[in-house]
């Protein structure tokens, strides 16, 4: 059986995102969409990694995509440490209506103010991840 | 071989060396300047520019191995140990950096701490009706004196807005509020609800007045920690743990609210509501965030209280060295007082003589500028003598006596007692309050 690949959150956040800029640019919004819900999830991802579950893989709960990952990084942060990063994510999820599945879908369906909301939280999120590679978690 | 060991205190002058054997080919390259971060983990490392000139790779790798070098556990692998950054996020580190400068180049030395940042804070612009009031040691009368003097105030006339923000162990409240005369809701309340927008709805039942300040001239209301206790309200540990929040952005809102910010808010609402003449705000004790917001961050007149033993010089030290390392010194020392609590019945002149003199010397050291021996211009330095009562080293006097331990709320105090305790600092607290104004 092939060994499952070993996971890079920080690298794959910074791949998806540019990617997803460079897409955006070229107006190819259906998949710039794609990658910014990616780069969100990863950067998450990424922190969780560090804080909560070094070293082991994610636990299950924690193995969604940011249309659910948003709310449980939101509800898992309770220590000081930790909040710091999540009290920059406001309570609605801006992913909400994001869907890994939607890249079966017809390019028609993305809209552009709804692929604008999505790059703005993608932002937000790296730079959330620029914090915490400041207080030298990354 | 046993590696050195590298305390933490020798890491910005270890950096600082690295960066004088560096600072040749660093100036050759047109760097005039480095940020330095000292993360969680207190590992070092330096922020560059993203786009930073080709000429500086040389000698950023050179600093980064004599990092390594010096800081040993607390440096990161060279090939990490530069960080990029956006100018803007640079620009950003830059305002909380202290600076220091070393052979041309200018270091900026930034800390990133999970408590503790607020002591750092440019302090408020002032509120001049606001007093915190603080002792950097526990068990000292604070909470007494607040309370004794909000109820002087409250019979001279005075409109007394009261406010418990000694959350961890609320006190002020029960010495002014009988237990069945609380509001329904407490401080803690107001942090909860403010999250998920009902603050509003708090404010409106979280003071109350005591009911044996009936008769005086002027009004006391009490702010309290939390609420009347009683069937289906004791949740308390369980908010408190809530109250340091940051508030995320909303769509309203697009910036997120700082918790401190949240707190002025507060204050500024209780005021909005009660209208006081004067605020009196207990702030906790020690060097914990909470204590620093009350010092630093609502603009407030700080009474500090003391008393002479060394522990309490000591930490009253730590906290002005560190206000000096971060330039805030020239801010808050206008906002200071001394208080000199539970002044020892016998042998009170040389107590107190003794007293302020090591309160002088420890504001002389960090906080007052210094005159030059041949300039007679004092006119614009902040600087006062040993003898100057109006000065912040000058302590306000509270007596211990050893009826006012036994009152349970400040109405039993007899005002015999309160007399001989608390009467030259009520009188002193009032020329602060005309000075104020």
């Amino acid at each position: 059986m092939a060994q499952q690949p070993k996971e890079d959150y920080k690298d794959a956040h910074e791949r998806h995102w540019e990617d997803a800029e460079y897409l955006f640019q070229a107006e190819r919004l259906a998949n710039a969409d794609h990658l910014y819900g990616l780069s969100a999830e990863c950067a998450l991802k990424a922190i969780l990694a560090r804080t909560k579950f070094s070293g082991a893989q994610l636990p299950r709960e924690f193995r969604i995509h940011i249309n659910q990952l948003w709310d449980s990084f939101r509800s898992l942060a309770e220590d000081r440490y930790l909040s710091r990063y999540a009290a920059s994510l406001p309570q609605d999820n801006p992913f909400s209506d994001w869907q890994i599945s939607q890249r079966y879908c017809n390019r028609n369906i993305f809209a552009q103010d709804t692929v604008e909301n999505h790059r703005r939280a993608a932002e937000l999120v790296g730079r959330l991840l620029l914090e915490a590679k400041k207080d030298g978690l990354l | 071989m046993m590696s050195e060991f590298v305390p933490f205190d020798s890491l910005w002058p270890r950096c600082q060396e690295a960066v004088r054997e560096s600072a040749e080919s660093l100036q050759r390259a047109g760097c005039g300047e480095l940020v330095f971060i000292r993360d969680l983990w207190s590992r070092v490392r330096v922020a560059v520019p993203l786009d930073f000139p080709e000429g500086w790779s040389e000698p950023l790798r050179a600093l980064a191995a004599r990092l390594k070098d010096r800081l040993g556990p607390h440096a990161y692998a060279p090939e990490r140990a530069v960080l990029e950054l956006a100018n803007e996020d640079l620009e950003q580190l830059k305002r909380s950096a202290i600076e220091r400068d070393e052979n041309g180049i200018k270091l900026l030395l930034v800390d990133r701490v999970v408590t503790g940042s607020r002591w750092s804070l440019k302090p408020e612009t002032q509120a001049p009706n606001r007093f915190s009031f603080f002792a950097i040691k526990g068990g000292v009368g604070r909470s007494t004196a607040v309370a004794v003097l909000a109820s002087h105030l409250a019979r001279e006339g005075r409109r007394v807005l009261a406010v418990d923000l000694d959350l961890e162990s609320p006190g002020l409240s029960s010495l002014l509020l009988l237990a069945e005369e609380y509001p329904d809701f407490g401080i803690v309340d107001w942090f909860v609800e403010d999250a998920v927008g009902q603050g509003e709805r708090v404010l409106r039942d979280m003071t109350a007045p005591p009911s044996w300040c009936g008769s005086f001239r002027g009004d006391l209301y009490v702010a309290p920690a939390h609420g009347r206790l009683r069937e289906g309200y004791e949740e308390y540990i369980e908010k408190l743990g809530r109250v340091y929040l940051d508030m995320p952005p909303t769509p309203d809102e697009p910036a997120a609210e700082p918790w401190l910010a949240r707190l002025r808010r507060l204050v500024e609402g209780l005021e909005q509501k009660v209208q006081p003449d004067v605020v009196l705000i207990d702030s906790r004790n020690g060097l914990h965030d909470l204590a620093a917001a009350a010092v630093m961050a609502v603009g407030a007149q700080v009474c500090m209280f003391a008393l002479d033993n060394q522990p309490t010089w000591d930490a009253y030290q730590m906290l002005f060295a560190h206000w000096v390392r971060y330039g805030v010194a020239k801010t808050i020392r206008e906002n200071l007082k001394i208080v000199a609590s539970m002044i020892p019945e016998t042998g009170r002149d040389r107590y107190l003589a003794s007293f302020r003199e090591r309160a002088w010397d420890l504001f002389r050291d960090f906080l007052y500028d210094e005159v030059p021996a041949e300039s007679r211009a004092e006119q614009d330095r902040f600087t006062f003598d040993l003898n100057e009562e109006d000065a912040p080293h000058w302590p306000l006097e509270i007596y211990w006596h050893r009826g006012v331990p036994d009152a349970q709320t400040i109405a039993d105090l007899p005002k015999q007692t309160e007399r001989e305790a608390f009467a030259p600092f009520l009188q002193g607290f009032e020329e602060l309050m005309a000075e104020q104004r």
